[in-house]
């Protein structure tokens, strides 16, 4: 299962997603920042949360540090920037399959648990996305081993593992911040029903847990106190909370919209159909989980008592209601902030289908197994999908390829003389990725303006502009004359083409 | 006093009282385009000797013009009140009565389910005191109200087929399928959920015990009587079907090609766009905290949030532990889930007119759950039932007072 998961979450990282995301870049900019230089953009060295001008809030480490940690040893690709994720979802099917393996008692549960998680389009897509955030999956999967573990055996270096990688998941993505808080506290609450007594010793080791690993998070917020009111800040702005800061907390039409996030999460249109709305999470053509699984999730929530041990039944539950909680406070609700849903509602499903395997009757038995068919035709549609037409669709949503015009635009003779039109997108962060080590940055210029010109200096020069405005008069006349050459830039289907390069040379 | 003495002063002030609520300030609100198109057709309709536009003598569908078509329970019953009054606002005292009707029907239908006349007049005020009921009970547009006094006769014959005692079993089926037929009549968007309330009704009577051929024959053959004027109609007057029912509930082209409906009606897309659209009308902002609308009510009152899901969960759990059950229950928590199928069908969001059905279901639920308080011997529980009874009444008191200050 491990090979296979390897093989399918692994191979072609840079192939699909077609481009790196502007957040990817992000990542990827820090990365490379801490390969080269060993500081973070904004200069600190080494630092717990490396910042940036405009989001002094500082990003979370555990993603950019293991990308530089790559980078060190292999040059810079789009692969790179994924393979920590990608690590992170083949290990989460690999703590999957133990954790059911532990809860429904037989090898052959596990792996379909295993299985399921593996061929659920949102774990798949999640994992190949470089901003890391599936890795606040596996490090709630570790705490879900260790404390399925602690039920069975009462070993209290179990328990103490758990809610330490709770502490250590507050690093991999900032939506950590709200899930893990509450899993811990689930975890006391789960430890108190358990024995319906406080168990000192046992909710110390809960709390020691969580703490040794966030010894760093409180040291550096010691030293930085200011970071809580720049995310409460950064969280309550740009877009999160409709703009309307804490304000969203506190009138009616606010709630309504945190009420509306939360429902609209679990509309079935986007969990079994088409996902998330931005083309950068999803194909758009298929849900979060794949249809076929749909009736098992009810069945397994309905019979759910008999199939898990009772201490779990409240926990999945809980788990999968308020899984959305993490959108619901931004009110932004890309699957991004509460993947962890996932977890629960693969256990639901191995529920269901344990419930119907285990039950008298023949005929739900063989639709079971039917609809599990059903389920590889429909995963295999959707792998095929995101290796080839996926790519195409959703260039839009990473702004194009980029990363050629760069390429094409950068193979000027003299680095002083590459322009951008303003009208493209930001090309900064992209050049700092994908432009030539030590060049000059692009001039960003009004390609249209009358008294545009390429400089008297410039030898050699290339004039980046969008495909859309080359039909411009100013253009026509312009890259007409003599000495002006033009290459179009393909996007993946070799069809589209949404940038055009410009290249002068001076005869 | 007879149990039917008591039953008749209970019903008429509550009817009463739901005239006055509903028929206060009627004429104050300009008219919706729907309600001028049904008030000044059917006028001219009467004028013209009982000939439509195209002079066709007391059509089954009325012709308002253009592709614009009235389903005759909405047309005819206009009619009686222009009889009455030529005043063009008094179009709206039809919808008046019929919630007025609902009421008195509530009550009769909730006493025969939980076997009690406080429970019957609870449930009562409660579809009395819903936002939306309220609403289009004052509104006289093209999906609203119209159906629902049909679902409650035909819930109502349910109840008493499924009551051995009752002398009139079969009798009351027949009237209870007549009713589920006429639905087809009264309003563009309803006949979608004939079939789906068919099949739920069969449902019950099966989980009652009582699916017999014998039994529910008559009342097949009446629904089969009733729905037959529509058949006739259409065979008659085949160039009416693309603009009443074609539009309204099946495609003309996909009536003569059904496996073109199968593949349109199973599409990726459609069903991923009904679901969402489904979905959606079971939003918490929408049904019970609009906060846009009068006193920030949705469809039903906040408090009665609460009295759905004891009540929904009454009956799951009643189910989950085998314990003895009203054979309506699940249906009424079935038919809660199911009402706003139909209106998904047609992939706008939030058209409470097309799934009305919904707040009689939802009544029933809430009374459900009010039982499942009250019954408790705890003086908690007791206390949060009637506290929740004071919050409703008092949040209709600030949205009845918005609703005629916006109005």
């Amino acid at each position: 299962m491990v090979v296979a998961s390897s093989v399918l979450y692994l191979s072609r990282l840079a192939w699909s997603p077609p481009y790196l995301s502007i957040e990817e870049l992000t990542q990827a900019r820090h990365a490379l920042a801490f390969a080269r230089t060993g500081r973070s953009l904004s200069g600190q060295r080494l630092p717990l949360y490396p910042a940036e001008p405009g989001y002094e809030a500082g990003w979370e480490p555990i993603g950019i540090y293991s990308t530089a940690a790559l980078l060190k040893i292999v040059p810079f690709s789009e692969a790179v920037v994924r393979l920590p994720s990608a690590v992170g979802g083949v290990l989460n099917i690999l703590l999957m399959f133990f954790l059911a393996r532990r809860l429904f008692r037989s090898d052959a549960y596990g792996l379909a648990a295993a299985l399921v998680l593996a061929v659920t389009p949102a774990h798949f897509i999640q994992s190949r996305i470089g901003t890391s955030q599936i890795l606040v999956a596996t490090f709630a999967l570790s705490w879900l081993v260790c404390l399925a573990r602690y039920f069975d055996t009462n070993r209290r270096r179990d328990l103490f593992l758990s809610t330490m990688s709770l502490g250590f998941g507050i690093y991999a993505y900032p939506g950590a911040l709200v899930v893990m808080p509450l899993y811990w506290g689930a975890t006391i609450a789960l430890l108190v029903w358990r024995r319906r007594r406080v168990n000192s010793s046992e909710i110390a080791i809960a709390c020691s847990g969580i703490a040794v690993a966030l010894i760093p998070w409180t040291a550096w917020h010691l030293v930085h106190p200011e970071r809580f009111g720049q995310l409460a800040d950064y969280y309550t702005h740009n877009g999160y909370n409709q703009d309307m800061g804490l304000k969203s907390f506190l009138t009616g039409k606010g709630f309504n919209a945190h009420l509306e996030t939360w429902w609209n999460s679990f509309s079935p249109e986007r969990v079994f159909f088409s996902g998330d709305s931005s083309f950068r999470f999803s194909t758009k053509l298929f849900g979060y989980v794949l249809l076929p699984f749909a009736p098992f999730i009810i069945v397994g929530l309905w019979r759910l008592p008999g199939m898990v041990p009772t201490e779990w039944q409240p926990l999945i539950w809980a788990s999968i209601v308020l899984g959305p909680l993490p959108a619901m406070l931004v009110i932004q609700d890309e699957f991004k902030r509460w993947l962890t849903i996932l977890l629960f509602v693969t256990l639901a499903i191995i529920s269901g289908i344990k419930a119907i395997l285990d039950g008298p009757r023949t005929w739900p038995k063989v639709l079971a197994i039917a609809l599990f068919l059903v389920a590889g035709r429909q995963f295999i549609a959707f792998v095929h999908d995101y290796r080839n037409d996926y790519r195409a669709r959703s260039s839009f949503a990473f702004n194009g390829n980029l990363p050629a015009v760069i390429r094409t635009a950068a193979a000027a003779q003299d680095p002083n003389c590459v322009f951008f039109d303003y009208r493209l997108t930001p090309i900064a962060p992209y050049w700092e990725v994908y432009g030539p080590t030590g060049a000059p940055k692009p001039h960003v210029v009004d390609a249209e303006a009358a008294d545009f010109s390429v400089g008297a200096s410039c030898r050699a020069a290339s004039v980046v502009v969008a495909e859309i405005r080359a039909g411009q008069p100013a253009f026509q006349s312009r890259f007409r004359a003599p000495g002006w050459s033009m290459t179009r830039i393909f996007e993946p289907d070799g069809k589209m083409v949404y940038y055009d390069v410009y290249r002068w040379t001076l005869r | 006093m007879t149990p039917r003495a008591r039953w008749f002063i209970a019903v008429v002030p509550l009817a009463l009282i739901a005239i006055l609520l509903y028929g206060t300030d009627l004429g104050r609100r300009p008219l919706d385009p729907e309600e001028v198109i049904l008030s000044s057709q059917f006028a001219m309709v009467a004028a013209h000797g009982w000939h439509d536009t195209d002079g066709r003598f007391l059509p089954l569908f009325v012709h308002a013009g253009g592709n614009a078509w009235l389903p005759p329970g909405q047309a005819y019953a206009t009619a009686a009140v222009a009889w009455v009054s030529s005043s063009l606002s008094s179009v709206r005292w039809v919808p008046v009565c019929a919630g007025a009707l609902d009421v008195a029907l509530m009550f009769l239908l909730a006493t025969r389910m939980s076997l009690s006349v406080t429970m019957g007049f609870t449930a009562a005020s409660l579809l009395l005191f819903t936002p939306a009921h309220a609403q289009f009970s004052r509104s006289a547009v093209a999906d609203g109200v119209w159906p629902l006094p049909f679902i409650l006769v035909w819930l109502l014959g349910l109840v008493v087929f499924c009551d051995p005692s009752s002398a009139f079993r079969r009798l009351a089926l027949a009237i209870g399928a007549v009713a589920l037929a006429a639905i087809a009549y009264v309003e563009p968007s309803s006949p979608l959920m004939v079939p789906v309330f068919a099949a739920l009704g069969l449902v019950v009577l099966y989980e009652a015990g009582r699916l017999r051929w014998r039994e529910i024959l008559p009342a097949s053959m009446v629904f089969a009587i009733t729905l037959a004027p529509l058949a006739l109609w259409f065979l008659t007057h085949q160039s009416t079907y693309p603009d009443t029912f074609g539009r309204w509930v099946l495609h003309l082209a996909h009536v003569r090609n059904p496996l073109e409906w199968w593949r349109a009606a199973t599409s990726s897309l459609t069903v991923s766009t009904v679901s969402g659209t489904y979905w959606d009308f079971f939003s918490p902002e929408y049904l019970f905290i609009d906060g846009t609308a009068a006193a920030s009510a949705g469809v039903f009152l906040f408090p009665v949030a609460l009295l759905l899901l004891v009540g929904g969960w009454t009956i799951v759990k009643d189910r989950m532990d085998g314990r003895p059950r009203r054979p309506l229950d699940l249906l009424v928590l079935v038919g809660f889930i199911c009402a706003p199928l139909g209106a998904a069908t047609f992939k706008e969001a939030r058209v409470t007119g097309r799934a009305l059905v919904i707040v009689l279901f939802g009544v029933l639920l809430a009374t459900r759950g009010l039982e499942t308080l009250q019954s408790h011997r705890t003086t908690p529980r007791r206390v949060l039932a009637a506290l929740l009874l004071v919050a409703v009444a008092f949040q209709f008191v600030f949205w009845y007072r918005d609703l005629l200050r916006v109005h």
